[in-house]
């Protein structure tokens, strides 16, 4: 089976069984998988969202379109759309957006800073296309190692508990 | 005058299967967001009003509550809409020991009121979402669900934020209940959902094709 190493600004579908590897700090992963094709995909979002024109008719691809959470999903989601999968079979997992309540690199005045910005986009994401979400693990002061199979939809998540000052590291994972 | 639906023997054990079972994906969530083991009680499932409710979170909760809530609708075949609510209660002495279980470490007293409304609101979110998602599912309706909000306060402004004032006091709901318990973390809980009572009939219909296909 591939392996595939999936670093920050990626994104990942699989058409064939693989083995997708990734580590996030508050980044977040989304995986939408398709049991029937037994396909999956999966993203590595650093930021909520881009602020640009999307079109209306078409699926506008740019430079930025891996960190972003809201695209990263609007585009994965958009390649099941195409291929006729109902929404409602999809199955969607959100991993990631650790946060440090202490940390002022982290914590942003009212909220807790990057990760939960991207958690909140992607619940925001899930919610308006009413997609099916069947497994997370969100938040927390953790790093986490995630291994995701394309072809069964399987997760193998680790938890990595950071010093503080590796965690500020990880901030970009 | 109109006869009441209601559910048989066999749906309302179906349902509160179907609940049961969207709860545990639910619960496996918790369980890995505190890191912790989640004990559940048996799903119990009642038609009551509005302020029968109120009573009933009262007299579990006491007069300091601490609560996430998210209005969800469910939409079924038909484009038949069944409008709900689903809560994640606790108490609110024991909010801060579920901010700690999130967060893998203790609090400092000052940081609470700054962390305590986005760390609810989050784990709410996602909790809330994937039970609701789950249940709708099973039940074959597409789901439409609003942004969670946080409330920490005293019982007597639980109605308005729950949206059980007036004529909504005396509407007939059908509520669906499961208290959990995280393993050495000091924090018991209860998550509860309700739908208005003149959705059954659509639930009904639901839950009857729930049973038909378990059967084939």
């Amino acid at each position: 089976m591939e392996i595939i190493r999936l670093d920050p600004g990626e994104l990942y579908i699989g058409t064939a069984p693989a083995e997708v590897h990734t580590i996030l700090g508050s980044c977040v992963s989304i995986v939408f998988y398709h049991a029937r094709l037994q396909q999956g995909s999966i993203c590595h979002g650093r930021k909520p969202a881009h602020d640009c024109a999307r079109s209306a008719t078409g699926l506008k691809v740019c430079r930025e379109l891996g960190d972003h959470v809201y695209c990263s999903l609007d585009f994965m989601l958009a390649w099941f759309d195409t291929r006729g999968v109902p929404r409602s079979e999809l199955e969607v997992k959100l991993f990631g957006g650790a946060m440090m309540f202490n940390n002022p690199i982290m914590t942003g005045g009212t909220n807790l800073g990057m990760g939960k910005r991207n958690v909140d986009t992607a619940m925001e994401f899930i919610r308006s296309k009413r997609l099916h979400l069947t497994a997370s693990d969100v938040g927390g002061p953790w790093a986490r190692q995630i291994v995701f199979f394309t072809d069964t939809g399987e997760i193998r998540l680790k938890r990595v508990r950071k010093s503080e000052q590796e965690l500020n590291g990880l901030q970009e994972l | 005058m109109t006869t009441p639906v209601l559910l048989d023997e066999v749906e309302e054990d179906a349902f509160k299967e179907l609940f049961n079972l969207s709860f545990g994906a639910t619960a496996a969530t918790l369980s890995e967001m505190v890191d912790a083991e989640i004990e559940l009680s048996v799903p119990a499932f009642s038609r009551l009003s509005g302020r029968s409710l109120l009573m009933q979170i009262h007299r579990l909760f006491g007069s300091s509550i601490g609560l996430v809530g998210m209005d969800y609708r469910f939409i079924f075949p038909g484009e038949h809409v069944v409008p709900g609510k689903a809560v994640l209660l606790v108490r609110a002495v024991e909010i801060v020991h579920f901010l700690e279980a999130l967060h893998g470490a203790s609090i400092p007293e000052e940081m609470i009121p700054q962390i305590e409304q986005d760390s609810m609101q989050l784990a709410g979110d996602v909790l809330l979402y994937t039970c609701a998602s789950s249940l709708s599912r099973m039940l074959e309706s597409e789901i439409d669900c609003e942004r969670p909000v946080f409330f920490h306060g005293e019982a007597p402004e639980l109605p308005h934020h729950l949206g059980l004032v007036g004529e909504y006091a005396e509407e007939e709901l059908l509520m669906l209940r499961v208290d959990f318990f995280m393993a050495g973390k000091g924090v018991s809980g209860s998550l509860l959902t309700w739908m208005s009572g003149e959705g059954l009939p659509y639930l009904k219909a639901e839950i009857d094709h729930f049973i038909a296909s378990q059967m084939l």
